[in-house]
């Protein structure tokens, strides 16, 4: 572990051992890539799920030390398992240069602190807008979706689906994306909020 | 949380509250490095688990776990604000559409006109009037027309006004994206700088480009620069979240030969930004201009194009 913590170790990725990484997850290169990208979205999920401070930086540094052990010649039967394993070694890392670090870290985590719950007004209005930039049919939607049926929620939501026709996991797929796409929307909204502030 | 226990959903939910025991765990991880769909579905139980906590649906043991465990993360804190604002908005029935029509007239406003008609009384009253509208229409036609000639004089006034006006958001929105173009350089070289916090100009093998979109305005291309040793070429592009289930790119050489494309990428939000994310092979991009078509593909399959980026690739 050095002093940048044990996101960095002195290895120097090189074009041939990415190269070999790549074959050995598919000898097809095109779905070598497709399977590359899926590991690094479940790495930066787990880093995030579990806490890690910063899952991108994280994940860049797992990947390098599997396609490491990948060039020195270690025989990888499962690179998604062996993916997790190292992923696991170098979230304890994390864990470990954080807990060093507490004051740094907290006075980092202190900046961008959520709006609390009883002043949220502004980010409400911020939801508003961005529900006001959907579809028509799409805003309707989502706030059918998400309206709290007391007795049960569940059977709501698959009367919505039939109703609209479409099965109950396509309906909650598209839920989610137009989710992501509110919550990104707020997010940008805040931003601007603290570029204006500054 | 007992009846959940045995389903994936349920194992899903504890895995997300730090419960599951380390082989179930181990387990589990294993699943969703492997598959996508699964990674999907975790996603997905995130959401439920954060709109369970805050309906107030979450048993005591549960939430007094979510509390200390889920919540204890900045991120994690941040999403469940979001998920409280959009519960509170949707239970609130907020009035953000515009006014549909009633139900009662449903029957078309031509039909009741004609209706009107109809009736025997109306037949002569019905002959005057016309005449005298015929009249009175004459006359405010040739009124009309005198008003249009002022009109059409200030109307050519303004319009010059808005040329102006117009011009002047033309240089704006060029001076925007020569900050954004600034920007992105600037991301590229922290980004660079971050993974190399000691070692100077170490070579590097794949290479990272934020690609823009390229507008009517856009003077100068694009240019991705590789270094010889560069392997694999990472093509990033910022895109409006959640529109489509999954996308693809394909990328064109301008002056033909053959294409590269992706069938099946993924976005992925990010802060605030969504990203999709595509690694091709440096050898496919020999020096050149190039013309990558990114589509999305909805629930059904069926593909859309979405936006065309033109980028030129440079080697020493």
């Amino acid at each position: 572990m050095n002093e940048t913590g044990p996101r960095r170790q002195k290895w120097e990725l090189t074009g041939e051992a990415l190269e070999k990484f790549l074959a050995a997850l598919d000898p097809d290169s095109h779905r070598a890539g497709e399977k590359y990208e899926t590991i690094r979205e479940a790495l930066i999920s787990f880093f995030d799920w579990q806490g890690g401070l910063s899952p991108e930086d994280l994940c860049d540094e797992t990947l390098n030390r599997v396609v490491r052990k990948i060039d020195e010649g270690e025989v990888v039967r499962n690179i998604p398992a062996y993916c997790r394993a190292v992923a696991r070694l170098v979230l304890l890392e994390d864990r470990k240069w954080t807990t060093a670090r507490r004051a740094d870290v907290e006075e980092l985590a202190a900046l961008p602190a959520p709006a609390p719950v009883e002043n949220c007004d502004e980010r409400s209005e911020w939801l508003k807008n961005c529900l006001r930039e959907l579809p028509l049919e799409s805003r309707q939607l989502v706030l059918q979706y998400y309206k709290e049926d007391k007795q049960q929620n569940i059977d709501a939501r698959a009367a919505l689906a039939a109703r609209l026709g479409v099965p109950l996991n396509a309906l909650r797929s598209r839920i989610q994306r137009l989710r992501d796409r509110l919550e990104h929307c707020v997010r940008r909204a805040m931003q601007r909020k603290l570029l204006a502030k500054k | 949380m007992g009846t959940e226990t045995n389903s994936q959903a349920g194992l899903m939910r504890r895995y997300l509250l730090g419960l599951l025991p380390e082989p179930e765990q181990v387990a589990l991880e294993e699943r969703f490095f492997e598959d996508g769909g699964i990674l999907n579905e975790m996603r997905a139980v995130e959401r439920d688990l954060v709109d369970a906590y805050v309906r107030g649906q979450l048993a005591p043991d549960e939430k007094s776990v979510f509390e200390s465990h889920y919540l204890s993360v900045h991120r994690h804190a941040e999403r469940v604000a979001f998920a409280r604002d959009l519960l509170r908005l949707a239970d609130a029935e907020p009035d953000l559409t515009p006014q549909t029509g009633s139900t009662e007239s449903r029957e078309p406003f031509w039909r009741k006109w004609l209706s009107l008609f109809q009736t025997p009384q109306f037949a002569m009253s019905g002959a005057l009037a016309m005449i005298a509208i015929l009249v009175v229409s004459g006359l405010l036609l040739f009124r009309e027309r005198a008003r249009w000639r002022q009109e059409l004089a200030k109307s050519q006034a303004e319009q010059a006004a808005l040329k102006e006006k117009l011009s002047a958001l033309e240089q704006e929105i060029a001076k925007g994206r020569a900050d954004a173009a600034q920007f992105a350089a600037e991301l590229e070289r922290l980004r660079q700088q971050s993974a190399r916090p000691t070692e100077p100009a170490s070579p590097a093998t794949i290479f990272s480009f934020l690609l823009l979109t390229t507008t009517r305005d856009q003077v100068e291309q694009q240019t991705l620069r590789l270094a010889p040793n560069a392997t694999q070429v990472r093509l990033q592009i910022k895109i409006r979240a959640g529109e489509y289930k999954s996308y693809r790119v394909r990328i064109d050489p301008v002056d033909g030969g053959g294409a590269w494309e992706s069938a099946s990428v993924t976005a992925r939000s990010a802060g605030i930004t969504t990203t999709l994310s595509v690694l091709v092979p440096a050898r496919n991009l020999p020096r050149g201009d190039y013309n990558l078509e990114l589509s999305g593909i909805d629930a059904n399959g069926a593909a859309e194009s979405i936006e065309n980026y033109s980028f030129r690739v440079s080697r020493p």
